[in-house]
């Protein structure tokens, strides 16, 4: 710390570390009670209400047996894996093309530019109009359907644009002088500069193809190989959706009722955890982030 | 520049066009692929948006279906509830920009000033993770916790001194119910960005303050805040444009007839009638409306920001 | 290098078309609602019954079936882009089929049922009340329907029997003097002893009676006892009425808000969102906690008990309670499942479907319309059929068997593992005559009461007359109307009988007049009107 330590700054900070703790604890809450709810005796679980603090009953690994025993789930898995580092690598490059152009003061194109990107926030086609657009491509029932329409949004293009605008022109100047084309001035010079929100920016395709169902259930109908792990999860997470066992004839019984139950939150458990798991290596970054002090000068 | 203002206007404008090229030829070769990306998937489908004009039967197509002009416009405007759920989506996403958006820099500020770095990834990483529960099960806790007999229930009657009753059920708490679990979902994940934004602010800049005397409160207000405030009024911006869409999932899953009057919003009220009944034409008009309402949302808050803030989104 | 990639093409190529034409082997595309099963479309793969029933047509189904949850979206898609499979399960289309076959998308079936189908039309004509639901106002059919030879009511309202018999040492005796709960006060005296029960067991969340989030059961439980059905019902001169409009619906809230009042009601019934996980309350059910609920066959007699819990209940099928103290003698009748056929259950072909594949397909389905088809569908092969041979397919195992002398019986092991019963009976959703399925209940109930048949029995006892037939058919103008007006009317509606129920809004004979007043503002006349007409219209079709 740069600064004496007075008095009214130690209360500050004792009131802030208990501020984020309680905030913290309360975050924890509904992840600790999904765990806990996943291990527990299936019947008991049918019976409980309110937060389960410790597994109820005699804990079981059932529910998770249910859920990884399906293989839909494992391949669903290589399929996101696949999504996700597409999108990653490709739409972050293709994001931060655009965040470039679009930030240029002296490109006579570059208003235009985002005046044409912006407007696509607000409006869409809706979704036969989508869809008819998508098929003309051919590539319905593949992977493509799944990776291009997500390449880029405006969004992001709008967060990298204002990273750009935070720098300098001194430093594209200087290069440009030294010969170097646009490629090389965006790649090589300025966008190591911006590291933490390129990381951001990664982060986000990362997560919004994580948890994205909604295209592969449009585009993907006949293809369950290549479902994304997410409408795996979704189809078994709705699966003792009542309104099923109002239509089907008579073959609803307690047992799918009682492990349905269960099975919900295993479904969360394996799907939440991978990125978890995967968030405090970005989070890493964040910090080089601040030894790397934005810019210098 | 200076020699070419004595030209014809429109001339001058193609001549530095051509300039412009010629200099940013490379600029404009790596716009190619943003361009077609946008109007493939982007453009492309919002021919469809025309169906907000007609009786759309899919079979028939666009082509085929019947033109009703402003019929569904107007069947939209005339609905006995539509104030009341105009007035709910603008309060349900107005309390969004007025508190959530706030609090969510305050936090970023916050965490910053956490001296123990290991603390503070803890808590980053913790308040995260509640983003990446399922709504369904976040919002099954909620319901448990409203409930007659649930744990916020039990507090909040003994502070207030109120009989215990449901408190999702009471349609004068919906808004601040749907808020708080709002925040609680979601404040550690719309912060990271203003986080990622404060990391990168200088630390020359904070030591050469700290030489010069300034406390840490003034210090967070004259450099911190300035050095974020592009990202913040970029945020501020898009939330403004997007003032008319409230998610409906959540809602669906929160409300009950016993509070339609405060939480029936635009999207759920499409959910209803168009989804549920397959009134294309309505949803699109609907639709429409709402981007119309929050592009003039969008312009607004750029051009003022623009004046005020000096910085502009578009 | 591209000598060698035409090469290798045109043998693909080759290979292609000769083995297209040695297959005689016609495929079709299903779109096909799935079942709860990991992977729904091994599970149609695998099903002897199906397999055997492709053999014999020389046809092969490949089967798409949408995510679940998503099938609505599916076929809305699917019917709006004209990227049709060439056999559509209309389980979940929203569109008037009429329309549908209008605009080109399916093909009209009557000029078929002639050639190619004559099981199914010997069927249709034997059974007018099928007859009228599958047909239109133009007299043409769309649809290769699942009918039910003799269908039961899956669900109703039940009561905890056992409750009853432990607060009162075993003497249940209701006011009315009959075995099962049939008045006001039979229920006020049943509710009011589960009430005490559960207080003296301590529990801290409970709930006597499970309204709805609306504070009403639509298809007309429990209101039926007032004299009136829920939204839509036909009373006895024949005319349409809007349960929730009629002046006896004040009687209705004003009992509901003093069972409210008295804790007779679960206090959060209104927190229900019609989300479907919560509906009904199963932390209350199934920890016996719960008085009278809206429940399936399934749960009752002794099902639902936990003996390693301590836990014994005996849930009973109850009926709509009299409203004697208004002059009603018995509840109106409510039930809808007498439905055999409905529009939204079966096969149409899609006009993508060539015409040779049509005529192949239709007597296929036509077989089971036939007496050893439509067996066969419902309960599995027989021996005779060879059924062994079609077991070393499927994986699950299932136990095949003759018919007769040991037939496919739908064991508590069965019942139990999900797997083994939902693969075998997977064909349950194809189309044909379902017949009854004796074997499999009977095996359901361990205390030999046939719970199936004691339901059926109670749910229906006072008739479905008056119910609003389901497969009356509107005209797109018509539904579009009906849709916009019951959106309308139900948005003001429910949360006004809740919150009356509940005390926030003060229920006089005034203020139930206004809330009248608006429902006939907000067009239920105009409503009403458009429901007669189609009703007419159906009646005038059926009687023909």
């Amino acid at each position: 710390m740069i600064e004496k330590m007075t008095k009214s700054r130690a209360v500050f900070c004792a009131v802030n570390y208990a501020l984020m703790t309680l905030f913290g604890v309360l975050c924890l809450i509904p992840l600790w009670h999904v765990l806990m709810a996943s291990v527990s005796d299936p019947r008991l679980l049918m019976a409980s209400s309110g937060i389960i603090a410790w597994p109820l009953g005699t804990p079981t690994l059932e529910g998770y047996r249910i859920v990884l025993s399906n293989s839909a789930v494992i391949e669903g898995y290589g399929n996101t894996l696949i999504y996700v580092a597409v999108n990653a690598v490709a739409g972050t490059l293709l994001t931060a093309i655009a965040g470039y152009l679009v930030s240029r003061k002296n490109f006579r194109l570059a208003k235009p530019l985002t005046a044409f990107i912006m407007f696509t926030m607000i409006f869409n086609g809706g979704l036969i109009p989508t869809y008819m657009v998508i098929r003309s491509l051919g590539i319905i029932n593949t992977r493509l359907a799944i990776i291009l329409p997500a390449l880029m949004n405006a969004y992001y293009i709008i967060v990298m644009k204002s990273a750009f605008e935070q720098l300098p022109a001194a430093y594209e100047e200087s290069a440009k002088l030294d010969g170097a084309g646009p490629a090389r001035i965006l790649f090589q010079i300025l966008l190591p500069l911006i590291k933490p929100t390129v990381v951001v920016i990664i982060m986000f395709s990362v997560i919004g193809q994580w948890n994205s169902w909604y295209p592969a259930s449009i585009y993907l109908p006949r293809v369950r190989d290549k479902w994304p792990l997410q409408l795996i999860m979704r189809s078994l997470l709705i699966q003792n959706d009542v309104s099923k066992l109002l239509t089907s004839s008579s073959e609803a019984n307690h047992v799918v009722n009682m492990t349905g139950n269960l099975v919900k939150y295993c479904v969360t458990v394996v799907g939440t955890l991978p990125i978890l798991v995967a968030y405090p290596f970005a989070q890493r970054y964040f910090v080089t982030g601040i030894t790397l002090g934005g810019v210098k000068g | 520049m200076q020699a070419k203002t004595a030209r014809a206007p429109g001339r001058a404008k193609r001549e530095s066009l051509r300039h412009d090229i010629a200099m940013n030829k490379g600029l404009y070769l790596l716009s190619i692929p943003i361009i077609a990306f946008f109007l493939v998937f982007s453009y492309a489908p919002m021919g469809g948006l025309v169906i907000a004009f007609q009786n759309f039967r899919p079979q028939r197509g666009i082509l085929g279906s019947e033109w009703v002009g402003f019929q569904n416009f107007i069947d939209f405007f005339t609905n006995p509830s539509f104030f009341s759920i105009l007035r709910n989506t603008l309060v349900i996403s107005g309390l969004g920009l007025v508190i959530a958006f706030p609090m969510s820099i305050v936090f970023a500020l916050l965490l910053n000033e956490i001296g123990s770095r290991k603390f503070k990834k803890v808590i980053q990483t913790v308040s995260y993770m509640p983003y990446f529960i399922s709504l369904v099960v976040i919002c099954g806790l909620v319901t448990e916790f409203c409930s007659s007999n649930g744990a916020v229930t039990k507090v909040f009657c003994a502070i207030t001194g109120r009989p215990k009753e449901n408190l999702l059920t009471n349609p004068d708490y919906f808004w601040a119910i749907n808020l708080i679990s709002d925040l609680w979902q979601n404040l550690g994940y719309s912060s990271i960005i203003f986080v990622a934004a404060i990391t990168s602010v200088s630390q020359d800049l904070h030591e050469a303050a700290a030489i010069d005397g300034a406390n840490r409160l003034r210090r967070v207000w004259s450099i911190t805040i300035p050095s974020i405030m592009p990202t913040i009024v970029t945020m501020l911006i898009l939330r403004c444009g997007s003032l008319l869409s409230v998610g409906f999932e959540k809602i669906l899953l929160l409300y009950s007839p016993s509070t339609y009057s405060t939480a029936d919003v635009i999207s759920t009220h499409v959910q209803r009638l168009g989804i549920e009944q397959t009134q294309y034409g309505y949803s699109a008009a609907v639709g429409l409306f709402n981007s119309v309402i929050n592009t003039v949302m969008l312009l607004a808050a750029n051009a003022i920001s623009s004046k005020v803030a000096d910085t502009s989104v578009l | 290098m591209k000598k060698w990639t035409t090469l290798v093409l045109a043998a693909l190529m080759l290979v292609g078309i000769v083995s297209c034409a040695a297959a005689d082997t016609l495929s079709y595309t299903v779109f096909q609602q799935g079942d709860d099963v990991p992977n729904p479309v091994e599970a149609y793969e695998v099903s002897g019954v199906i397999r055997y029933w492709q053999d014999m047509f020389d046809i092969d189904m490949e089967w798409q079936i949408p995510p679940q949850g998503s099938e609505a979206e599916q076929m809305n898609l699917m019917l709006g882009t004209g990227d049709y499979t060439d056999i559509m399960d209309m389980s979940f289309n929203t569109e008037s089929l009429s329309t549908l076959c209008d605009d080109g998308s399916i093909y009209d079936l009557t000029p078929y049922l002639d050639t190619l189908m004559p099981n199914y039309k010997a069927y249709l004509d034997a059974n007018p009340d099928v007859k009228s639901a599958l047909f239109d106002d133009t007299g043409r059919i769309y649809l290769v329907a699942i009918v039910q030879e003799n269908p039961k009511q899956w669900g109703g309202l039940v009561y905890c029997r056992d409750i009853l018999e432990t607060m009162t040492g075993g003497n249940v005796a209701f006011p009315s003097g009959s075995e099962q709960p049939a008045t006001i006060e039979d229920w006020e005296y049943m509710l009011d002893l589960m009430t005490q029960y559960f207080k003296a067991a301590g529990m801290t969340d409970y709930a006597g009676l499970i309204l709805p989030a609306t504070g009403y059961f639509s298809t007309g439980e429990l209101i039926s006892g007032f004299g009136i059905g829920g939204t839509d019902y036909v009373k006895a001169d024949g005319t349409v009425g809007f349960g929730i409009a009629e002046d006896n619906f004040y009687n209705y809230l004003v009992k509901m808000k003093e069972w409210y009042e008295k804790g007779y009601i679960y206090a959060d019934f209104a927190s229900r969102s019609q989300d479907l996980f919560y509906l009904p309350n199963t932390a209350l059910t199934y920890g016996g906690a719960a008085g009278v609920w809206f429940g399936l066959v399934q749960q009752l007699g002794g099902t639902m008990s936990l003996p390693e819990y301590g836990l014994n209940m005996n849930v009973l099928p109850i009926g709509a309670p009299a409203d004697t103290a208004n002059g009603v003698t018995a509840p109106i009748g409510t039930y809808l499942a007498a439905t055999r056929a409905t529009t939204n259950s079966g096969w149409a072909i899609s006009t993508a479907c060539s015409q040779e594949k049509l005529e192949r397909i239709l007597p296929a389905l036509d077989w089971f319309f036939t007496p050893e088809g439509a067996a066969t569908r419902s309960m599995g092969l027989s021996a005779e059929q060879g059924a062994a041979n079609y077991e070393e397919y499927g994986e699950k195992g299932c136990p095949n068997g003759a018919r007769e002398n040991g037939s496919i019986l739908w064991t508590a092991e069965m019942n139990t593992n999900t797997e083994l019963g939902q693969y075998e009976f997977s064909q349950n959703r194809l189309p044909g005559l379902v017949v009854d399925y004796a074997t499999r209940t009977c095996e359901l109930s361990a205390d030999g009461v046939d719970y199936t048949a004691l339901g059926h029995q109670t749910w229906t006892q006072f008739g479905n007359s008056a119910v609003y037939p389901y497969v009356v058919a509107f005209t797109p103008d018509e539904m579009e109307t009906v849709n916009r007006l019951s959106t309308n009317l139900q948005d003001y509606a429910h949360p006004m009988i809740v919150n009356f129920i509940m005390g926030r809004e003060e229920l006089t004979p005034e203020s139930f007049a206004a809330y009248q007043q608006k429902l006939h503002d907000l067009g239920l006349d105009e409503y009403l009107t458009i429901k007669q007409a189609a009703l007419d219209r159906f009646n005038a079709r059926a009687a023909k």
